[in-house]
């Protein structure tokens, strides 16, 4: 018996049952909004390739500005709340700005060079180091077997390490008393982390230190 | 010992009378024509005789990282060559071209099946 | 650009060096070593000087300078400010105008940030280094809009007492004239009688007059009335020269304060005792002295704020009271000056993140404002 749904299965295309998020179509790019990377594009002759490619549009942090960072736009889209993105970008700034008076003080108050050299005042790479030291290497994923919930350690990849760290740190820096301002602890928290101490970094050695409690599990894994 | 139940109770386990209770058919009595994915989900435990070292070192420095530094890269290495992998693995799957062999994925398979259907 | 030249710098100067003048050696171009003010001219314009500690701690330890410049010289380890052409130029005309004359007024303006408290903390120092009396008001608003405490004035009816903000005052006055009062040794010209058993003689020092005012808070806006005048009378004799500098003075002529009386009504600004002296001090009617006003728009309320020329921030009464005065324009930073402001913040590592065109890019964000580059510096 073959009814006439089925007969017609028999012919219906191989669909995609994954559906598209993006407004965009699959083969538009993303734009290069960067001077230099364009600069450099044209000297390899890889624009000729694109020349007629439909290109997405560029956000509207997509910047042209010598100051632009790529973990720092990331980073304000983390402390970013309901789509204040101006709060967001002021709250970094302000920790920066945090940053940079503390570590300015222990600047001018060092008396050799060799400990002047020594203090890192630069808060994009302080944001950078705090960020590189508070990645995690795996996560713990509870997983069922026969009828029991394991947690099971589960390498990441980079992304996500990076994800996890920027997010411990913003919420370290979100507990906190009432009366000090987030950028003030967001500034505590980040010169902790970069100089591989402080509650972040502790969270993720505590981590490490469950996986491994947890590494007999490490087989029941899957993806 | 253990009794089983039936024995003690008679009437309890019992097959029902076919006069009193109709068979029904609610699901069709014959296979389907294509196979579910999700057998196929592939059980990827990859890189834990990496992640024993990484930790053993780990354990022995008190989880200070600058210390086992070969052990980590070695480990994200491998997780990486095993995602390439996975990813590259898919990619060909998802094309679904039969081949002859034992081993066949579930779009294989469909596809195989499509050609063969239930008889009736 | 800037950095080669920061780079240069120190080796082209080696050059010319002597080894006599070790410390001439590492005086970078935006620099100048002469903090003696009154020597500063034109040719210095556009560097930066550095205030003296001592000299810093007489005039500004209790007000004077802004508070976002405070807070950047802590984290300097230093107090500079940059020799600028409004400054420059009103220590010109102080040091060529006639003084037995009537006092000259100079009205500084100009629009927020652009350095206007800067200028007249500039001007202070030249008349702390030339023994003026400073009379230095660092912020009259505050008065006005967080007063400490008020109470009813009891000498003249219907007139409200800032008491506590009156006797800071008098100690401000004090720290910045310790050295010149007791050298000066002006007396008071007539009896003071605060109350039955109070009494100042004439003849008594004006630091007894003061500490008078201090120890009894109740009397200090009395005590200001009595010294201003007293002050007034001594130039005009010729005993001593007073410099006057008023910060945010538009805000004495402004139609409301946030003061509220005991029937919840705001009071203006010209029934608080504190206004009369102050207001007096910069008519002309007196010698021997100069008056350096700033006007500002942020001393005023939110729905006066759409202009920052004198005319319009001091008013019609504000203006023909200071009429006839002299108008000093207070601008942006000028393409030099904003060089100079790059290569000082690259110094002392307040800009750090630096790749080809940033001063360009940061020209454009602050449009040259001082106030605006410094806060567009911040995260740098």
């Amino acid at each position: 018996m073959l009814g006439p749904a089925s007969k017609l299965a028999l012919f219906r295309p191989t669909i995609c049952l994954v559906s598209h998020m993006s407004v965009y179509p699959k083969n538009y790019i993303d734009p290069i909004f960067k001077k230099d990377q364009q600069e450099a594009l044209k000297t390899s002759g890889e624009h000729l390739k694109i020349a007629h490619i439909p290109i997405k549009a560029a956000r509207n942090n997509d910047t042209v500005s010598v100051f632009h960072d790529d973990v720092i736009s990331k980073f304000t889209n983390y402390i970013m709340r309901k789509g204040d993105k101006l709060l967001a970008r002021d709250l970094l700034d302000k920790s920066f700005e945090q940053i940079k008076r503390v570590q300015l003080e222990k600047y001018n108050t060092a008396k050799t060079e060799e400990e002047k050299a020594k203090i890192q005042t630069n808060p994009k790479e302080i944001l950078h180091q705090a960020i590189e030291n508070s990645r995690p290497l795996l996560q713990l994923t509870p997983i069922k077997r026969g009828g029991v919930t394991y947690q099971v350690p589960v390498p990441i990849t980079i992304n996500r390490s990076n994800f996890m760290a920027m997010k411990w740190i913003i919420e370290a820096a979100n507990e906190k008393e009432r009366t000090i301002h987030f950028p003030q602890k967001l500034a505590w928290e980040l010169l902790d982390a970069a100089s591989n101490q402080g509650r972040v970094v502790k969270r993720k050695q505590d981590l490490h230190k469950q996986c491994e409690a947890n590494r007999a599990y490490a087989h029941y894994r899957w993806s | 010992m253990r009794v089983p139940t039936a024995v003690l109770q008679r009437n309890a386990r019992r097959p029902q009378k076919e006069d009193q209770v109709p068979f029904q058919e609610l699901l069709p009595l014959r296979l389907r024509n294509h196979v579910s994915g999700k057998s196929n989900r592939m059980n990827d435990v990859s890189c834990l005789q990496e992640m024993a070292t990484m930790f053993a070192c780990m354990k022995t420095n008190e989880f200070s990282e600058s210390l086992c530094n070969k052990e980590i890269s070695n480990f994200q290495k491998c997780y990486k060559v095993h995602i390439d992998r996975a990813f590259e693995a898919k990619k060909t799957d998802n094309q679904g071209i039969v081949k002859p062999g034992k081993d066949l994925n579930y779009k294989q398979l469909n596809k195989y099946l499509r050609n063969y259907p239930s008889p009736f | 650009m800037l950095i080669r030249q920061l780079k240069q710098f120190p080796r082209a100067l080696s050059h010319f060096s002597t080894v006599a003048e070790p410390a001439q050696v590492k005086l970078e171009h935006f620099r100048t070593n002469e903090s003696t003010v009154s020597s500063q001219g034109s040719q210095h314009i556009g560097r930066f000087y550095r205030i003296p500690l001592e000299e810093r701690k007489q005039l500004f330890t209790h007000g004077g300078l802004p508070k976002s410049f405070e807070k950047q010289a802590k984290t300097f380890g230093e107090v500079c400010v940059m020799v600028r052409e409004p400054a420059v130029e009103i220590i010109d005309y102080i040091k060529s105008s006639d003084l037995s004359r009537p006092v000259n007024r100079f009205v500084l303006h100009g629009d927020d940030g652009c350095g206007k408290s800067l200028t007249l903390a500039h001007v202070l120092h030249y008349g702390l280094q030339n023994e003026f009396v400073l009379v230095h008001v660092p912020w009259v608003p505050n008065w006005f809009k967080r007063p400490k405490e008020t109470a009813n004035s009891s000498t003249h009816e219907g007139f409200i007492d800032l008491p506590f903000d009156s006797a800071a005052w008098l100690i401000h006055f004090k720290t910045q004239n310790a050295n010149l009062l007791p050298k000066l040794n002006l007396k008071t010209t007539k009896d003071y009688v605060w109350s039955k058993r109070e009494t100042t003689p004439a003849g008594s020092t004006l630091l007894e007059l003061i500490e008078h005012g201090i120890n009894r808070v109740k009397f200090a806006s009395d005590a200001i009335t009595a010294l201003l005048s007293e002050l007034k009378q001594h130039s005009t004799d010729g005993k001593c020269k007073v410099m006057v500098g008023i910060d945010g003075y538009n805000a004495f002529f402004h139609d409301k304060t946030r003061i509220l009386t005991e029937n919840k009504a705001k009071v203006t600004p010209d029934k608080v005792t504190l206004t009369k002296p102050f207001l007096d001090i910069t008519n002309y009617d007196w010698t021997n002295g100069v008056c350096i006003l700033a006007v500002d728009r942020i001393a005023l309320t939110e729905e006066r704020m759409e202009s920052s020329l004198p005319r319009y921030q001091l008013g019609k009464e504000g203006f023909e009271h200071c009429d006839p005065f002299i108008p000093i324009k207070v601008e942006n930073y000028s393409e030099e000056e904003f060089e100079n402001c790059i290569a000082y913040y690259l110094d002392r590592r307040w800009i750090q993140n630096v790749t080809e065109g940033f001063d360009n890019e940061l020209k454009h964000l602050s449009a040259k404002n001082p106030y605006n580059l410094m806060s567009v510096c911040a995260p740098l």
